[in-house]
């Protein structure tokens, strides 16, 4: 099946989950799109059955929170970000209910995370203006980066470089293999006062990067060039909410949650606005993704 | 008499002409001059000499004459001086003196002599003196019992009309003294004094001592100079029912009296006698022999408001309202023509005075000798509680001790409505918040129309075609093998039941310390973030690389 804007218009919600009594705060499909994994300000992890459509497992991480729940590589096993107690970040055997291993140095809430796709390594951005970058392996920290403001981060989809977002108007691209020689790359942004970034996503095919803010637009951006394709708005956001947007899998459209609990989608080569789709969210939808390939 | 050094000889000489063979008191004038004499005498030897004379006198009438014209306030006089002197020979002459004279229980009541006496009984260092005045303490004491049962004491007329000059201010004071606490009586009562001793008394006084006035009108003032006492001595005093039995007193005088006491006549016919009740007042001091003293008198007047009084009365203020007011009218028409002035006057003379204790529902024409017992004061201030026409006034009084403080209890009802809305803690705060929260949200779905039911069964989501990825997935991670190994061996922690899982994972295996080390010295890489920055990082590396 291949998505053009009349399949995705056409596109309903096929299943409702409660399991939370509280926000979904983040979830991350599989590399293999079988499952997806919830994080909840209710402290519980949730795993989902994309086959079945079933909730599959449920733990709890009530002592430290749980937030930025991410698959690694590994079957079974999550790192996430704490948001109780401290800011460590957590890998978490799935399996057995068993952390494999601690990831402390932030010093303030973590506010992205991100894996990369080929490898075992992962990067961190916090509140406490640092990017770390971290190995699966090793609970210490393999690189550090001092900041003037709130850092998004996020690989890209080959794992040779990643992104950082500073200040809201900065975008800097670094070879991972390389990054203690400084960014390659560093596309300047128009400040916007009004709002901040709130994550910062590349493309599937690695051509575009997407900047969410809290504000009311997005920002797509060309990865290469560093210049600005578009800036989608029209969506609630009155309230400073963070929300998440996505690319779909085929990284032609690009997807955002809103305040009323709908789903905006447009078109990113055009555009356009493709579809308002009705999430049945009574709540603002701040996680929004879709499935790798499927 | 009383200047230079006297003999006894001479000045028995001078009165030879008073006294009989026996050095007693001769005739009854006689006693009159020597009582003047006696009142001059301040030496000793002169005092002790007139008290021999009156030893020696055995006519009671003489002794009574005696008392009556002021001996005993005298003897009181030279009791008190003797006393603060200790004159040991003196004290012991009063003494013989006081129980030789025919007391009465009004006597004692006049004046603190009883009490000297009693004090004198118990606390005189002198032995003889002790038993002297306890023996006159004990013949009083009788002479108080008997008295108080037989209620007139036996006197003959002319004393008695004397007495009752003397006494009835008295004795209305201490009737005053019986509805008030002793203490502030005293100042009313030296209010009222003066008022008795003008001539001029006006209505009150009239009213009081009913006919009193007519019959003998000098001797009052003319003691009063000489005795400063009877202020003190009021407090001893308890109104003695002393009768009178004189002529029926004349209209003029009756007349303030009667009208004043119509009001609370309750039956004209059968009312003859002025009723006169007394509230006895509780007693403050216990001290026997005084109370017994100041109580005596009471039953007396009691019995005698019984005999007299044929509906019965109380002091209290409601007894009048079970009087008819037709009654109180009808008798007053016969009185003379000024029956209000003297109760206003009284009203305005005595604001404070107590409750009253005496009812007189006698008409006029009734009224005998007793009239002049009549303790009238106290009835004044009932009065004004009747207003012309006979109706009740209001008034206000205080409740009793016992009454003034008021006690409710509640019990605890179990089904009283608390505030459940009261927000107790933080903890309680959120949970309410998120309560709230879901059923905002489940309103919201309602308003929806959406039931959110299941109406699509789950069917596998169709695959995308998708251009060929960039890269393998995971590939290059050695984490997902070595995942997969540690899984192997270790077995799954199954839920049956959400409630079963656990808080919080496990916590993580220790780490390796070495390898902590060695890694944050050597592995960990500064990302370099301006130019300048870069450089000195690379400076610093070459120093580095230099340096190792």
């Amino acid at each position: 099946m291949k998505l053009n804007d009349n399949v995705l218009r056409s596109f309903r919600v096929a299943k409702v989950f409660r399991e939370n009594s509280d926000k979904i705060n983040c979830f991350d499909f599989s590399p293999t799109g079988e499952t997806v994994i919830s994080s909840s300000d209710d402290d519980s992890i949730v795993l989902y059955d994309c086959q079945e459509g079933k909730p599959k497992r449920t733990l709890y991480s009530k002592k430290y929170g749980v937030d930025l729940i991410r698959y690694t590589h590994a079957a079974n096993t999550v790192v996430y970000s704490s948001n109780k107690i401290d800011d460590t970040i957590r890998y978490l055997s799935l399996h057995d209910n068993k952390y494999i291993r601690y990831f402390p140095g932030h010093s303030k809430r973590v506010v992205a995370l991100s894996m990369s796709p080929v490898d075992d390594a992962f990067i961190s951005g916090s509140l406490d203006k640092t990017i770390r970058l971290w190995d699966l392996r090793s609970p210490n920290c393999q690189g550090l980066m001092h900041l003037q403001g709130k850092p998004v981060c996020s690989f890209d989809p080959e794992g040779l470089i990643f992104a950082a977002g500073v200040n809201s108007e900065m975008v800097k691209l670094y070879d991972l293999r390389s990054f203690d020689k400084g960014p390659f790359a560093t596309f300047k942004m128009n400040p916007d006062r009004t709002c901040e970034w709130t994550s910062l996503k590349f493309s599937n095919d690695g051509k575009l990067i997407l900047l969410a803010t809290n504000g009311g637009f997005l920002r797509l951006v060309d990865a290469f060039k560093g210049a600005v394709l578009h800036t989608f708005g029209g969506y609630n956001n009155s309230k400073g909410v963070t929300l998440e947007a996505s690319f779909t899998p085929d990284s032609q459209f690009i997807m955002i949650g809103s305040e009323d609990g709908k789903i905006h989608v447009w078109n990113g080569e055009s555009g356009m606005k493709v579809a308002v789709l009705d999430g049945k969210h009574t709540d603002p939808s701040p996680a929004c993704s879709s499935t790798p390939n499927s | 008499m009383g200047s230079g050094s006297i003999d006894p000889l001479e000045l028995l000489k001078g009165l030879d002409c008073f006294l009989g063979q026996e050095g007693e008191v001769k005739a009854v004038d006689a006693m009159t001059k020597i009582y003047n004499l006696m009142k001059e005498s301040k030496k000793l030897v002169s005092r002790c000499i007139y008290l021999n004379i009156i030893l020696q006198t055995q006519a009671p009438e003489i002794l009574s004459k005696f008392i009556r014209v002021g001996g005993y306030k005298l003897l009181n006089n030279w009791l008190t001086y003797a006393r603060t002197n200790n004159n040991s020979p003196l004290l012991h002459q009063i003494l013989l003196t006081l129980q030789h004279l025919p007391l009465t229980v009004d006597h004692l009541k006049m004046n603190n002599t009883a009490k000297l006496v009693k004090q004198l009984s118990k606390t005189s260092e002198v032995e003889e003196l002790r038993m002297l005045a306890g023996v006159l303490v004990g013949a009083w004491m009788t002479v108080i019992r008997t008295q108080s049962n037989l209620l007139p004491p036996e006197k003959d007329k002319k004393k008695k009309k004397e007495d009752v000059k003397v006494r009835s201010p008295i004795a209305d004071r201490s009737a005053e003294a019986k509805a008030e606490s002793r203490v502030d009586d005293q100042g009313d009562k030296k209010k009222e004094k003066p008022k008795m001793q003008r001539t001029t008394a006006p209505s009150h006084a009239k009213f009081r001592s009913t006919g009193l006035e007519v019959e003998a009108p000098a001797p009052a003032p003319s003691k009063k100079p000489t005795t400063p006492v009877p202020v003190i001595s009021d407090k001893y005093l308890k109104p003695v029912p002393v009768k009178r039995q004189g002529p029926v007193p004349s209209a003029t005088d009756a007349v303030p009296a009667e009208k004043k006491y119509k009001p609370l006549n309750t039956t004209p016919n059968s009312a003859k006698e002025i009723k006169v009740k007394i509230i006895p007042p509780q007693p403050m001091e216990s001290l026997g022999f005084l109370d017994a003293l100041n109580s005596a008198p009471i039953p007396g007047i009691k019995i005698k408001k019984k005999k007299k009084a044929v509906s019965p009365t109380s002091n209290k203020p409601s007894p009048f309202d079970i009087k008819s007011p037709g009654d109180a009218t009808s008798v007053n028409k016969p009185p003379s023509p000024e029956p209000e002035p003297p109760a206003e006057v009284m009203d305005v003379e005595r604001p404070g005075t107590p409750v009253p204790a005496v009812e007189l529902p006698e008409p006029m024409e009734t009224s005998t000798s007793d009239l002049a017992l009549t303790e009238v004061k106290p009835n004044e201030p009932e009065v004004p509680q009747l207003t012309k026409k006979g109706k009740k006034r209001k008034t206000v009084s205080w409740p009793d001790e016992s009454h003034l403080r008021e006690y409710f209890y509640f019990e605890l009802d179990e089904t009283e409505r608390v505030n459940v809305n009261k927000i107790k803690d933080f903890g309680e705060a959120a949970k309410r918040e998120m309560l709230m929260d879901r059923r905002a949200f489940q309103n919201a779905r309602r308003l929806s129309h959406d039931a959110m039911e299941e109406v699509t069964p789950w069917v596998l989501p169709r695959p995308l075609s998708l251009p060929g990825a960039l890269v393998q997935v995971g590939n290059n991670s050695t984490e997902k093998h070595t995942q997969a190994e540690r899984e192997m061996g270790i077995l799954q922690e199954i839920f049956l039941s959400k409630e079963s899982v656990p808080d919080t994972p496990h916590e993580p295996d220790p780490e390796a310390y070495e390898r902590h080390l060695q890694n944050s010295y050597h592995w960990m890489r500064i990302v370099p973030w301006t130019m300048g920055h870069i450089l000195s990082l690379w400076i610093r590396a070459e120093l580095l690389n230099h340096l190792t």
